[in-house]
């Protein structure tokens, strides 16, 4: 019902708009990309040939109002199976006092590079973490305004529809985690369709001196589940029951600037969760997620930057619990299950009009001594064409994430056509 | 007798008003009161338009860029980026502050967010181009030493020749800048800019229109000698004093689309 009301009114206010006639653009763009991966490790002689392509529409209506849609058509040769993936689809009010966004959207949130534990607005598809994180990222009906007060920019986001974090099919190779005896999982009960179920958030924004701050705030749904057990007496032992989504409320915070010559970031995320008493053993308890960060470009146009990401779990007893509170993957945040953790990214583009760029991207688990390595080659020949050639490499214990996806090493050739 | 006298000297009174503006050959000013009067110079309250960006490798290969930019004055600019395909949507903003170093944000549609520039990344180049997110911010008149090295024309305008040295504690990838300053109307036509090691880096070379009461760019040409590459950055659809909003000059404008 929430659903069917929200589409009516982006249909009404398109119609409204269009009827005034003021159309002035109307643009059609995108791209067509080809994406061939091998793991290196595996028998088979590739693991993914993906067609994608992205159709982008773009209209303006005056100078004030806007239209943008945007979807993806994926085919996988290998599995010979194709899927549209309707991403976008919203309308723009633009005004000196307030930008009014509504429609199906993905809002970004966060000062860091790739970890970004304020970026919650969006749920993802990790069903394949290599891909880039924009394009993970799940589209939703919301209401976005950013209103302009003074120096300040005032954020409020009503999102009345709800979607969960698609994880990988368990037991598959990029499978989270994995529970002794079970074969799948069931479907996830959904939170029933009321409004007191709805999701809300705002964020202010201000720059100060060489500096820009935000405060933001959020009352949703993580958005991944939680297996709820019961103890089955016939059996013995615990049965996984159902899936349940829980609510947690966020209070963040983040910063960039710089000092001298070094460009610093930070962003930190208190989560609070039903169990903030820390009670519930299959609910995640209270916890704290940041990352802070620096950047810096040393000769010969070398950007490099490197980042600390530190989880802290609240209210733990003991040993056992801490144990059993980081098995848990129902987590908003980063989502993928890391305590502490380095990064680093070093950069350099090259040629004429610097089209080209060799890239090396690096994740250090510091508590697990997990390492993701990924070095990366793109060319650009010519305006719209470019071609990208990689390596992602994982290391560590198998008991932890990065170790477990040891055997999808894999090397990956991207040919991207844009129009 | 003396009515001649009277009438000569009112209209000597005259001549000598008009050329006092002018910066005549007449009269003898400064290098610093040049630089004063390029600074203060009448320019219009707000400016639109629509620029191409050719960017010209040594093998002549262009690739074309088409922005549409807005300015307030010196002090803020943005500007969306219109075409190619793989760029559009991408924008940038300045705001620029009478007592310290820019703010600039750029946002890139790949990532979703807006970025603020940091200041080591502002001697880089912006987009793939031949100018610096530096060279698009405006310089500091108290930020540099002034020297009155000669003058000479560009074509048929007579320039001052004015060389600007980076005051110490000032942040530039210039060592100096030459600049030829149009006597007429206080706009430098021709840039040279020498880099850490004193060699002749850059070359900017400017084309003027006249619109309304201002002189506004009609072309830009920023030479990079030692990449062997060029940027010239053609204006269109110009229009001045339109009554632009200054709160459009605002890091939320960035994800407009346009």
């Amino acid at each position: 019902m929430r659903k069917r009301i929200s589409w009516a009114i982006l249909a009404i206010l398109i119609a409204s708009l269009a009827s005034r006639l003021e159309a002035q653009t109307f643009e059609l763009r995108g791209f067509l990309r080809e994406w061939l991966k091998a793991f290196t490790l595996s028998p088979n002689g590739y693991d993914l040939l993906e067609s994608r392509l992205k159709l982008e529409l773009l209209s303006t209506m005056g100078k004030k109002t806007a239209f943008r849609s945007l979807l993806y058509y994926s085919y996988d040769g290998v599995v010979k199976k194709g899927a549209w993936d309707f991403k976008e689809a919203y309308l723009d009010y633009y005004s000196d006092i307030v930008d009014i966004r509504f429609g199906k959207q993905i809002i970004a949130w966060g000062k860091a590079d790739e970890m970004n534990p304020t970026d919650i607005l969006n749920p993802q598809n990790l069903t394949n973490i290599t891909e880039d994180k924009i394009i993970r990222k799940i589209g939703l009906l919301a209401l976005k305004t950013d209103w302009k007060l003074y120096d300040f920019v005032l954020t409020l986001i009503w999102k009345p529809e709800f979607e969960y974090m698609r994880l990988p099919e368990y037991g598959s190779r990029w499978a989270f985690f994995s529970l002794p005896g079970l074969d799948e999982l069931p479907s996830p009960s959904l939170p029933e369709n009321k409004l007191k179920n709805t999701e809300w958030a705002f964020k202010l924004s201000r720059t100060v001196s060489l500096f820009d701050f935000s405060a933001s705030y959020f009352d949703g749904w993580d958005s991944i589940f939680t297996p709820e057990f019961v103890f089955e007496p016939p059996l013995g032992k615990l049965v996984l029951k159902r899936l349940l989504f829980h609510r947690t409320k966020m209070l963040a915070f983040d910063f960039a600037g710089s000092v001298s010559s070094v460009g610093i970031w930070g962003e930190g995320a208190y989560f609070r969760t039903e169990d903030n008493e820390g009670r519930n053993p299959f609910i995640k308890n209270p916890y704290f997620q940041y990352v802070l960060g620096a950047d810096y470009t040393f000769g010969a146009n070398i950007k490099a930057n490197i980042q600390f990401f530190q989880e802290i779990i609240t209210k733990i007893d003991d040993d056992f619990e801490e144990a059993a509170e980081k098995k848990i993957i129902s987590k908003l945040g980063l989502g993928i299950p890391l305590e502490q953790a380095l990064t680093c990214r070093i950069e350099k583009k090259f040629g004429p009009s610097e089209a080209h760029r060799v890239e090396i991207f690096g994740i250090y688990d510091l508590k697990h001594q997990g390492i993701l390595f990924q070095p990366k080659l793109s060319f650009s020949p010519e305006d719209s064409i470019s071609f990208e050639i990689g390596l992602i490499l994982f290391d560590g214990k198998k008991e932890f994430i990065l170790g477990r996806f040891k055997k999808n090493d894999e090397i990956y050739l991207k040919c991207t056509y844009s129009f | 007798m003396k009515k001649i006298i009277i009438l000569f000297l009112i209209i000597s009174g005259i001549l000598l008003a008009l050329g006092t503006n002018r910066g005549t050959a007449q009269e003898k000013l400064t290098a610093d009161q040049i630089m004063h009067r390029v600074d203060s110079r009448p320019i219009p309250k707000d400016l639109t338009a629509e620029m191409a960006m050719n960017l010209i490798d040594r093998k002549g290969q262009v690739r074309q860029r088409t922005v549409k930019t807005l300015r307030m004055g010196d002090d803020k600019q943005i500007m969306w980026f219109l075409l190619p395909a793989d760029v559009k949507g991408s924008s940038f903003l300045r705001i620029s502050y009478e007592d310290r170093e820019d703010d600039m944000w750029l946002y890139l549609p790949a990532f979703g967010k807006v970025r603020r520039i940091a200041s080591h990344t502002k001697k880089g180049n912006f987009m793939g181009t031949d100018f610096t997110f530096e060279d698009l911010g405006d310089r500091k008149l108290g930020d540099y030493a002034y020297r009155l090295v000669k003058e000479e024309k560009v074509g048929e305008k007579s320039c001052w020749v004015v060389e600007s040295t980076p005051n110490k504690g000032v942040s530039t990838d210039y060592s100096r800048i030459v600049s030829w300053i149009w006597k007429d109307e206080y706009i430098p036509l021709r840039e040279e800019f020498y880099d850490g090691s004193a060699a002749l880096r850059k070359v900017m070379t400017m084309e003027l229109t006249q619109l309304k009461k201002y002189w506004v760019p009609k072309r830009v040409l920023m030479e990079d000698l030692k990449a062997a590459h060029k940027t010239a950055m053609i204006f269109d659809k110009i229009d001045v004093d339109t009554g632009l909003s200054e709160k459009i000059f605002d890091t939320s404008s960035l994800t407009r689309i346009y």
